[in-house]
């Protein structure tokens, strides 16, 4: 078998980068729809509420391959949260969630402000660039759909800081854990140790 | 392969590394100097990571040389200019049927190539309807393709490439992952293809596909061991087993034979040549059909009438059920396994065993029925189900999957450790679990990333063994491995099948089932067709045949001959069986003369 | 019966079946449809009047009739939330501040207060919501995914001449839809291969926040190590078929609208239109006065 992560991105190969930006961004994408109906999506916490986990693709594929990638992901997974809104509803949740400037727009930016805070912290370390990317998708996708909800005045806005305080921090948390141990792990980063722990 | 006919491929000096710009560089394929000419049938054979796959990418610009220049139809591959050309000259299908179907629907898959290289419409249409004409696919062409079986998949990913009418396909490994029956399909339609005309280069891991070819390549750590007509190749012993692959099964009776009756050719290749031969060299003085011996096993293992260790009894599973698609996937399915032995489960894709294998540990509960270990049902409340599962270990297909620990020592030990024992406990159980597979202990400080594929395997079935689980269960254990991993798995099950252990085994290849197994089950449309004795079920061809299973290659040998009237001992299956067999039966001729 | 165990993931996945009724909805030009629901989305959520939320309603009502699928099977999808639709519109109604302008308070008690705005906003709030339920619905129940993406693809066609890469993004678009099973199928897979080896993804208990993270690990890093592996093989496979863009490409499918489809794009434009026009000129307030008026003039 071809060796995948040798092949990746190399020089001597005449495979194009937006195939790979295409696929890439699909791939996340579907991803991102699969965690959002499989348990895998949903981190529960003692207080009740769950934390979730269906941005994190996002900021992995803006990780890996750039801004635009991370707003079509992005929008896919708004789109995918409206729709399933709609059509699926669940929760209360899903009666914002009909409204795309909630459920679509909002997410237009996680990969953005993802990848401006990876690129950015990245010449220090590579590790706390990649944790420093997952608290930043993750408070950009907590922060802008709560925040357009107060716009809108769905939710009294000492509701809302308190929602972003209790459910935003530690879903930060979780994505910067997630986000770090994946890329790290895939594009073989070297941890800690530097063998296994038996 | 004179200079005359058209050259179509051309490798000059070629070497590649995967990192050319590492300060050591390994090459993946070395020094590569050869052509290929059109409407030539080659065969790429060699262990894994002998660079097959590479080799194979650089004959449609996939990859590009890293040193040396390789030419299609006079393009070089290195030119951008002429990528399409080449791409559209050279076609590829890959061997997982999920990933290179594109489209959602059938035909749209299949114009999916014409379309960029900017067909017009009707031709578009007219090609369309071609291509899935030459691989049968024509009722499918408007449905979805994730509905499609695996075999069509396969068979779609060549019509999507034809479509686009290239001069050669290349075959990277594009049957290993069907079930018999769809293989056998599958090397039809590509042996069509070969007869209008196509350049045919397929790498594979089965010397029995290869044998078909007209010319081999043998690939070893990158470079060609070997290069000529399959007879002559396969010929070349010891060269062969110097890299650890094997011959193909009829070519070792033919050799085995040739031991004994000198006069027999020894480049026979494929089984119907072998019974061809066999045929004219026994003079075609069919002895009459005495009646049929049963062969005697040297150790048959008695049933017991102990308590099995793992019983499931009439077990029905329905999938959806409740919705408009419920699908019933077992219908009254009973198995028993003993202590000390191993049973096989067989059966055509589709018919359930994975799903039976699946109840065994208790991950599926059956809508009726239960699984019994040591006479313990599983839907028992007070039945922990963790206990259960480290007692039954089950090693999934494709279990390198599983791994997910950056290194491997790590990834054996998530089991015991997960089972709550202390520290020198898990590492005493790594250690003994890394050893009873082949793997030394100090691989535990290996990046799990590193290990080839049959390592990798390895471990996951260390990860499993590490539990000491008492039932092993396994869900077609060897698929992909090469010759040589495949042996080593097959050495590692049967020497762990021992001290009151028992190994249940789901597999497509009659080979392993046929060594391994003590007692055989077969299963089709989620029913139990019938089990006993593994020669007893082998000996039923005609069973077989109708749940679209087949017998091992040298049993099938005896098959071919007692169809023309020989009279062949029923149920022997291994190659030393059959050669002795063989040899009977020329003895017993050439008495007669 | 069955007790399911938590490792068949496959039934979650029909989110919004499709019903093959072959209704005259079914044959209308997905493009078309595509515009109309983007339409009716925007108008839903932008138009903030009752009445012309009513008449959305009433066109969507209308729709689903035509479809042939069963009334009832839309409106179970509203089932679960309903309470919390009631309790949410109850916020709006009484706990949310306006901005703006103070408007005269219909009731107050501390800091709940009801105004003509909040219950308006509160009505809305329910109807835009069955709207656009039920509008999805509809185009759920007669769309196929492959109708889809075809329709966004020749939609945005035009663009791609000025350089916009409309294919691609129906390209990423159609392999999301194609990944989704493939990916499920390998979480549920990871799901019982680590189930097997003892992983407990015991969510219950609750032994420290980054220690339960760990225990997502046997299942996120292998996921995504496969994805990327299959996105990889992927593209291998769309090099190999020569795919440069969307540029020069020819088209095997080519949608092309008929009378009828026009018929039915005029229609739903002017459902739109006229609802806007409710909207922006206020009509429910001059209707709600005339009605005032009647009630009054009536009762003299």
């Amino acid at each position: 078998m071809v060796n995948v992560e040798n092949t990746y991105k190399r020089r001597n190969t005449l495979m194009s980068t937006n195939i790979r930006k295409i696929v890439i961004a699909g791939v996340m994408g579907a991803l991102s729809v699969v965690l959002s109906v499989t348990p895998l999506g949903f981190f529960p916490m003692p207080t009740g509420v769950s934390l979730t986990t269906m941005h994190i693709p996002v900021i992995l594929g803006a990780v890996l391959e750039g801004p635009v990638v991370g707003v079509v992901i992005g929008f896919i997974f708004g789109i995918f949260s409206l729709l399933r809104a709609a059509i699926a509803p669940q929760g209360p949740a899903d009666v914002w969630f009909v409204n795309p400037l909630v459920s679509v727009l909002p997410r237009l930016f996680i990969g953005i402000t993802a990848w401006l805070a990876y690129r950015a912290t990245r010449r220090i370390h590579e590790i706390p660039a990649l944790i420093i990317a997952g608290i930043v998708g993750s408070l950009t996708n907590t922060v802008l759909v709560l925040g357009v909800l107060g716009l809108l005045r769905k939710l009294p806005w000492a509701g809302i800081f308190g929602i972003a305080a209790i459910n935003g921090l530690p879903e930060a948390g979780l994505s910067a854990v997630v986000t770090f141990v994946i890329i790290a792990s895939w594009k073989k980063i070297e941890t800690r140790r530097k063998g296994s722990s038996i | 392969m004179s200079g005359h006919e058209n050259v179509l491929i051309r490798f000059d000096g070629v070497w590649f590394s995967y990192r050319p710009d590492a300060r050591a560089r390994v090459f993946a394929l070395q020094d590569v100097n050869l052509h290929i000419v059109e409407g030539e049938y080659v065969a790429v054979v060699g262990a894994n990571g002998s660079g097959k796959s590479t080799f194979l990418r650089q004959m449609n610009a996939l990859l590009v040389p890293t040193e040396g220049d390789l030419y299609v139809r006079g393009w070089n591959t290195k030119s951008r200019e002429h990528l399409l050309d080449i791409r559209s000259t050279v076609g590829m299908v890959f061997q997982e049927p999920e990933t290179q179907i594109i489209a959602t629907v059938v035909e749209e898959d299949v114009a999916f190539g014409p379309e960029n290289l900017g067909i017009p419409e009707t031709e578009l249409r007219e090609r369309v309807k071609w291509a899935l004409e030459s691989t049968g696919l024509t009722e499918m062409s408007k449905r979805p393709t994730s509905l499609l079986s695996s075999g069509q998949k396969q068979l779609l990913a060549v019509a999507s490439t034809l479509a686009m009418m290239p001069k050669c396909l290349l075959l990277d490994e594009a049957a290993a992952m069907l079930d018999p029956a769809s293989k056998r399909r599958f090397i039809q339609t590509v042996e069509t293809l070969r007869a209008q005309g196509m350049t045919i280069i397929t790498a594979t891991h089965s010397m029995e596909e290869a044998a078909r070819a007209d010319r081999v390549l043998v690939l070893s750590d990158g470079a060609i061991h070997l290069d000529g007509e399959a007879d002559w190749v396969f010929a070349q012993e010891e060269r062969l087993r110097k890299i650890k692959l094997d011959l193909p099964v009829a070519k070792r009776l033919a050799k085995n034979i040739h031991a004994f009756s000198h006069c027999f050719p020894e480049n026979v290749l494929t089984a119907e040549a072998l019974v061809e031969t066999l045929d004219s060299h026994l003079g075609g003085k069919k002895r009459q059909a005495e009646t049929s011996r049963r062969g005697t096993e040297p150790e048959k293992r008695a049933i017991t009438t102990d308590m099995p260790i793992l019983e499931a009894k009439n077990l029905f599973h329905w999938y959806l059920s409740g919705t408009a698609l419920e699908v019933k996937s077992l219908h009254d399915v009973s198995l028993r396994v003993y202590a000390n032995e191993t049973v096989g489960i067989i059966g055509p894709a589709g018919s359930g065993k994975s799903t039976l294998l699946l109840h065994l540990n208790g991950l599926l509960r059956p809508a009726q029925g239960d699984v019994y270990f040591d006479g313990v049902p599983l839907k028992t409340a007070s039945v922990n189900i963790g206990e259960v599962r480290s007692k039954i270990g089950l090693l999934f297909q494709n279990p390198e999957k599983q791994l997910f620990e950056q290194y491997a020592g790590d990834d054996v030990a998530f089991g015991p450790r997960n089972i709550n024992l202390g520290k020198d406990e898990v590492r005493e159980r790594v250690r003994n679990a890394m050893e009873m597979v082949g793997l030394p202990f100090i691989f535990k400080d290996r990046k799990t990333s590193e290990l080839s594929l049959g390592e990798k395997r390895r471990l996951a079935l260390a990860g499993i063994l590490a539990m000491e689980p008492r039932v092993l269960v396994l869900d077609e254990p060897t698929a992909s491995l090469d010759p040589d991993g495949r042996r080593q798995l097959i050495n590692i099950l049967a020497r762990w099948n021992t001290g009151g252990r028992a190994i249940v085994i789901a597999s497509h290849s009659m080979e392993d089932v046929t060594e391994l197994a003590d007692r055989t089950y077969v299963i089709n449309g989620g029913k139990l067709i019938t089990e006993g004795h593994t020669r007893d079920v082998f000996g039923d061809y005609a069973l077989l045949v109708k749940h679209g299973l087949r017998l091992p290659v040298a049993a099938d040998v005896l098959r071919q001959l007692s169809a023309r009237g020989y009279a062949v001992t029923e149920g022997l299956l291994s190659v030393e069986e059959v050669t002795e067999e063989i040899r009977r039966l020329v003895n017993d001729e050439t008495h007669r003369i | 019966m069955t007790k399911r165990t938590e490792f068949e993931l496959f039934t979650k996945l029909s989110i919004g079946q499709y019903m093959p009724t072959d209704s005259i909805i079914h044959r209308i030009d997905p493009r078309i449809k595509l515009v109309l629901g983007i339409l009716l989305i925007c108008a839903a959520v932008g138009l903030g009047s009752v009445l012309s939320a009513v008449l959305l309603l009433i066109a969507v009502v209308f729709g689903l009739l035509l479809t042939r699928v069963q009334l009832r099977l839309a409106f179970t999808a509203l089932r679960p939330v309903a309470i919390f639709l009631i309790i949410l519109a109850l916020i709006q109604v009484f706990a949310v501040p306006r901005l703006g302008a103070e408007d005269e308070a219909i009731w107050q008690w501390r800091f709940l207060r009801v105004t003509h705005e909040s219950i308006t906003a509160g009505v809305l709030l329910i109807l835009r919501f069955v709207v656009i339920v039920l509008g999805l619905s509809l185009f759920s129940f007669c769309t196929t995914t492959t109708e889809l993406t075809h329709g966004i693809e020749h939609i945005l066609r035009p663009l791609q001449r000025i350089g916009f890469p409309a294919h691609e993004l129906a390209l990423t678009v159609n392999i999301a839809v194609r990944f989704i099973p493939i990916l499920m199928g390998e979480a549920e897979w990871l799901m019982k291969a680590q189930a097997s080896r003892g992983a407990d993804f015991g969510y219950g208990t609750r032994r420290g926040f980054f220690r339960r993270i760990k225990r997502l690990f046997p299942l996120f890093i292998p996921l995504f190590a496969q994805s990327l592996k299959h996105a990889y093989s992927l593209s291998e496979a769309m090099e190999a078929r020569c795919y440069v863009g969307g540029r020069g490409r020819t088209h095997f499918i080519r949608l092309r609208a008929k009378a009828g489809d026009y018929i039915a794009l005029l229609a739903g434009i002017s459902v739109i239109c006229t609802a806007a026009m409710i909207y922006f000129f206020h009509m429910d307030q001059l209707i709600w006065s005339m009605w005032k008026t009647l009630i009054r003039g009536g009762i003299h």
